[in-house]
């Protein structure tokens, strides 16, 4: 029956088995298909180094840290950074009226010395901008050599250590790449 | 550098139990359930033993929408994203229509991403060919509507059954039937087949 054939093979039909020949060149056929080696390990690789990258960036993140801290760290001490009530002002008795009524005061910073020609308002002008600009433009003097603190010898373990971590790093992924 | 230039053999994973080329396509399994789960436990025998058995379905889905020379290719990308998505399937039994979904979504990508090309007149076509009688009447199912020509392809090219064709596709038997007939119907008209 031709309906049977057509359907689940039973019976015969030539037409139809005509066909299925001339069109078994086109078959499946298992040996032509390849598949990579191991799909498998793709994969696993794959895996392998994202959590690689995730360990770089996170070692990266670290050393980052420890780096801006130590660097950060003698900055920021109370010694270096001046208060704000250690800003250059004037002496509490030297009023812009006393400066006026001394044309002859030496001025140190940044002001030129006033010659006698000159008024008040160019005084008030030389206070102010004395006044202004001086904490910006005063210079540090160098610091003195000095022992370094227990924070500073910590900082520096963790950087050496962070180092040491990240070189470890690298040549783990320098061994796990191909090529290479 | 493409996935099919790629060395190995998936036969790699089949292991010692084999199951003929003639057989895999007529063998009514029905341990996919028990088959993805070994594959996602980290068993490769297993994903050797389903591409066995769906190796023609997925091939037979891609031939009918793509040259010959193209279908292996695009099989062997079906399978290795079968094997990279499969903890994505959601129901095991259903490996079948989840296969041949990825097989036409490929075939899809396939024809996204190639140049248009000039087909080859007849003189240089029918030069020879061996396979001259077998590319006229793949050509006529090609010009059939898909769902005819994919049931044809997998009943006349990889040899399966109207009932293995329901079980592996996920159509309903009634479905594979109908689609045999009209389109073998349509193919004996374009033949000029007379019954």
């Amino acid at each position: 029956m031709k309906e049977d054939y057509l359907w689940d093979k039973t019976g015969t039909d030539p037409a139809i088995e005509k066909l299925e020949n001339a069109l078994s060149a086109f078959r499946f056929d298992e040996s032509s298909l390849q598949i990579p080696v191991s799909a498998s390990a793709q994969v696993e690789g794959r895996r392998y180094f994202k959590f690689l990258s995730f360990g770089f960036a996170a070692a990266a993140c670290a050393c980052v840290a420890i780096i801006s801290w130590a660097l950060w760290a003698p900055i920021a001490g109370p010694d270096t950074v001046p208060a704000p009530e250690q800003a250059f002002t004037l002496p509490a008795e030297e009023t812009l009226d006393s400066v006026e009524n001394k044309p002859n005061m030496p001025v140190t910073v940044g002001v030129k010395a006033p010659s006698p020609s000159r008024t008040a308002g160019h005084y008030k002008k030389a206070v102010k901008k004395a006044v202004r600009p001086v904490t910006a433009k005063v210079k540090k003097p160098a610091p003195a050599a000095q022992p370094f603190t227990k924070e500073e010898i910590y900082a520096y373990n963790q950087l050496m250590l962070a180092l040491s971590i990240t070189s470890d790093k690298l040549n783990l992924v320098k061994e796990k790449i191909p090529g290479e | 550098m493409p996935e099919s230039g790629m060395t190995g053999n998936i036969l790699l994973f089949a292991g010692s139990e084999s199951v003929g080329t003639t057989t895999a396509a007529s063998e009514v399994v029905k341990p996919e359930t028990a088959l993805v789960e070994r594959i996602t436990a980290g068993d490769e025998r297993a994903f050797g033993e389903l591409y066995k058995i769906y190796a023609p379905m997925v091939h037979g889905i891609i031939l009918a929408r793509v040259p010959h020379e193209e279908a292996d290719d695009i099989a062997q990308e079906v399978f290795l994203a079968a094997y990279r998505n499969l903890k994505t399937l959601r129901e095991a039994a259903a490996i079948g229509p989840w296969l041949g979904s990825i097989a036409r979504n490929r075939v899809v990508e396939f024809y996204r991403r190639s140049r248009p090309t000039e087909e080859l007149t007849d003189h240089f076509s029918r030069s020879d060919s061996p396979r001259t009688e077998a590319n006229e009447i793949m050509a006529a199912i090609h010009s059939l509507p898909i769902a005819y020509a994919e049931t044809l392809v997998l009943r006349l090219v990889e040899g399966m059954t109207g009932p293995e064709i329901a079980e592996q596709t996920g159509l309903t038997p009634e479905s594979v039937r109908v689609n045999l007939h009209r389109g073998m119907k349509l193919l004996r008209q374009k033949l000029g087949i007379t019954e």
